[in-house]
């Protein structure tokens, strides 16, 4: 560094960094151009610091097909967790305490009473998805503990076809979800 | 680029955003995509890994779309958020603390030899950058990248990182005065 040393050489340097980033103050600039007019040391300083900021900002530009791809990765994990999120809000009061299959079984249990007969449930830890398709008349429940070991569900209540639908998306996690799918209705 | 009614376009699209409005989260998605892959690519250096940190933060949008608490900061939280996931991820990859700068005597790599093919040099200058970059302790990096990357004014980074102005200026200054000492063999200015 010839000889852009003494204390204003160093203040230079900052002044420079500010800069490059839009932020030198009212008068800044014009302290900054004369230190740069009468030093030399700095005037080369100038350079080396231009050059290392080209690098630091060159950047590999993501590509038009990368750029779809991962929108609509995006996009579909979040319609994903949007279906998750269907679980009514008393679904989190009753439930939120404690993830057990026998407690799906008493979700059962209590909509054999609502419906007059017997649901049928099913488990399916680690499955990813389930889509229920009520019937007329009948109540489908999907539920999901997620690895987190918070509650997903959705009801559907004969709303045709494919009316509940839950897909998980475990993330990162290496802990499976569990789904249970709870159908049941009116003979 | 921060022409006013620019930002009162996007503050109004970050709002309805917030309302779940799924047109609006689109706009928003393509819109920061590529800025959030340039910033998580900067500080990983890898591709693949900048994708995972897209993918990341924009579901981290959708989800924690109600603690922004004013539209205006949308920019700064997503790359706060941006720089804080992508940190994760190295950390995660290496097994190891990200900001383990030496005092200068940890092995550095060594100058170009005279000659070799100007891709090679570039490469080599950029993989040397990625280092002198993950050296950086991280009180320096992050305003450096949020400022060269987020494009975030000192101000914004400074209520971000819950410090003051000027302290975000030396930081910057002093983790661009590192990555030059670093870098200095192959910049020709020492
Ligand atoms: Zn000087």
């Amino acid at each position: 560094m010839q000889g852009s040393t003494g204390p204003e050489c160093a203040k230079v340097r900052e002044l420079l960094s500010a800069r490059v980033d839009g932020e030198l103050a009212g008068g800044e600039a014009g302290l900054l151009d004369a230190h740069l007019a009468s030093c030399a040391g700095c005037r080369t300083e100038q350079e080396t610091f231009a050059a290392v900021e080209l690098e630091l900002r060159r950047s590999l530009e993501p590509s038009a097909e990368e750029l779809a791809a991962s929108r609509s990765r995006v996009l579909s994990r979040l319609a994903a967790l949007d279906g998750a999120a269907l679980a009514p809000s008393w679904w989190d009061g009753l439930l939120a305490f404690t993830w057990r299959p026998a407690l799906a079984l008493g979700i059962a249990v209590a909509l054999v009473a609502v419906i007059g007969r017997a649901p049928e449930v099913v488990e399916a830890p680690g499955r990813q998805s389930a889509a229920v398709e009520p019937g007329d008349g009948e109540t489908a429940l999907v539920l999901a503990r997620l690895p987190s070991g918070s509650l997903a569900g959705g009801v559907g209540v004969d709303a045709g076809p494919g009316s509940v639908a839950l897909r998980l998306d475990s993330g990162a996690s290496d802990e499976t979800p569990i789904l249970w799918v709870i159908t049941g209705g009116e003979q | 680029m921060r022409d006013e009614n620019e930002m009162e376009e996007l503050e109004s699209v970050v709002e309805r955003m917030q309302q779940g409005d799924r047109a609006a989260y689109e706009v928003l998605l393509d819109r920061f995509q590529p800025s959030v892959f340039r910033l998580a690519h900067r500080v990983t250096g890898s591709r693949e890994d900048a994708w995972d940190v897209v993918q990341e933060v924009f579901l981290c949008v959708h989800r924690r779309r109600e603690e922004l608490r004013e539209a205006s900061r949308f920019g700064p939280w997503l790359y706060r958020m941006a720089y804080c996931q992508a940190v994760d991820v190295v950390r995660l990859r290496s097994g190891k603390r990200a900001d383990a700068w030496g005092d200068g005597d940890e092995a550095r790599a060594t100058a170009p030899e005279a000659g070799p093919s100007a891709r090679a040099e570039t490469k080599a200058l950029a993989d040397e950058m990625n280092r002198a970059l993950s050296a950086l302790p991280e009180k320096f990096r992050e305003p450096l990248v949020l400022a060269t990357h987020g494009k975030l004014s000192y101000e914004e980074i400074a209520g971000t990182v819950g410090c003051p102005v000027g302290t975000v200026r030396s930081r910057i200054s002093a983790a661009r005065q590192l990555l030059r000492e670093r870098l200095s063999a192959w910049l020709g200015n020492d």
